[in-house]
């Protein structure tokens, strides 16, 4: 009984890892730095088109109450490690182990015009 | 919160139920053909169950200010107060009312422009099990604690306020939650286990607007928080996102790492909303973090 909801635990484990490693971009990303970032894209001006062709697809985010963005993320490393595991006897919610990698984040208006655009992630102790 | 309170919340149903499956076809009749004979004489006033309101009960939230008290030293220059959200889109805004209400108490509570409010301390209430009850229908808003030290710049939290936040927020039972049998089991611990200190617990916070990013920041160390495992409750499974209160909200949803001791209580959290501040306000934000910083 319990070897048999450890394997199912597991189970799970293993396709949201999987799931979790989805490659986004065309790996130009892995390059960028905030100067670079600064000399290709405008906002205000920069549209989604415009950021795909340089960047290859995001991992895009939509929200469901009437906001007009959207949000796009590429994350540096393909290989990162978000192990995402839903534990439902120790978490109130799903619970994401700490990723430590990086990612690029953009905010795109109801036009698909770029407005701003960000860098995160990184280690806690940098 | 439907998961504690289901028998008092579904008895007015279950009365309903009874009431209507126990009445004979006999009776049932006799009052058709009594109408049906009258109807052009008479008005019928139909009695039934109210409707349901969006409320809280008292009892819970007054553990919440035991709470407060308790976990004080996270944000010792705070106050405690409590917000309620907009849970879903029908809502309509104007006229949001609140009130405490027992079997002999009726007190009105005072909302602010953003729906804060202090809550009452009222023995007499809490004697007679009364509830925080609005004037909208259920699932109408997200009950928060709201803990700010005075002076941050208004893109800005304290850690140790959201700390104490989440305590309270817990012990009150607001912040409605998946019933799975983990959740259940640290439900029913409280309030003998800190759980917002626990690394594997995460929780959903709301900011005060749509955010794009967030940054800790402690003296000389920043940390921009990962969308994707920080920012808008992104990993929550299809089945349990009926049942929060906050998938309206999500684009405002984040969570922190409060249980990282290396991040002390002064850590200011930086939010980067989707709609930049007005000119004027980012000025006086740069004032108030200098100050902050001083």
């Amino acid at each position: 009984m319990k070897k048999s909801f450890l394997r199912q635990v597991l189970a799970i484990a293993l396709v949201l890892t999987l799931s979790a490693c989805t490659s986004v971009g065309n790996g130009k990303v892995a390059q960028l730095d905030q100067s670079q970032a600064t000399a290709s894209l405008t906002p205000g001006k920069t549209t989604k088109a415009d950021v795909a062709k340089l960047l290859g697809d995001a991992q895009v985010l939509t929200f469901n109450n009437g906001d007009p963005y959207e949000i796009w993320i590429y994350q540096f490393d393909q290989n990162f490690s978000s192990v995402l595991l839903y534990v439902p006897y120790v978490s109130l919610f799903v619970h994401a182990k700490d990723f430590r990698g990086k990612e690029f984040a953009l905010l795109f208006d109801k036009d698909g015009v770029l407005k701003k655009y960000r860098f995160n992630g990184g280690s806690s102790n940098s | 919160m439907l998961l504690f309170r289901f028998p008092r919340r579904f008895s007015p149903i279950l009365f309903a139920l009874a009431a209507s499956s126990g009445m004979s076809q006999a009776s049932t009749a006799a009052l058709t053909s009594a109408q049906e004979a009258a109807s052009d004489a008479i008005t019928v006033d139909v009695v039934g169950k109210a409707p349901d309101r969006d409320q809280h009960d008292y009892h819970d939230t007054l553990k919440g200010v035991e709470a407060f008290n308790k976990y004080h030293y996270l944000a010792p220059q705070a106050e405690l107060h409590f917000r309620l959200y907009q849970r879903n889109e029908k809502l309509d805004r104007d006229g949001v009312k609140l009130h405490l209400k027992s079997d002999s108490v009726r007190r009105d509570i005072e909302l602010s422009t953003n729906w804060e409010f202090d809550l009452p301390i009222d023995a007499v209430a809490d004697k007679e099990r009364g509830d925080l009850v609005t004037n909208r229908p259920e699932k109408s808003f997200a009950w928060r604690p709201s803990i700010r030290t005075p002076g941050l710049p208004d893109n800005t939290r304290r850690l140790g306020d959201l700390r104490l936040e989440c305590e309270v927020d817990f012990a009150a039972g607001l912040t409605v939650v998946p019933p799975s049998p983990g959740n259940l089991v640290l439900l029913a611990a409280r309030p003998n286990i800190d759980v917002c200190s626990m690394p594997s617990v995460h929780w959903a916070f709301l900011a005060d607007q749509p955010v794009f990013g967030i940054t800790l920041i402690n003296k000389e160390r920043r940390w921009p928080l990962q969308t994707t495992v920080w920012l808008y409750a992104i990993h929550e499974p299809p089945v349990a996102k009926p049942l929060v209160d906050f998938m309206h909200l999500n684009d405002r949803v984040y969570d922190l790492p409060m249980a990282d001791a290396s991040w002390p209580d002064d850590t200011l959290v930086e939010f980067d909303y989707m709609e930049d501040p007005q000119p004027h306000s980012q000025q006086a934000n740069a004032s108030a973090a200098q100050s902050a910083i001083n």
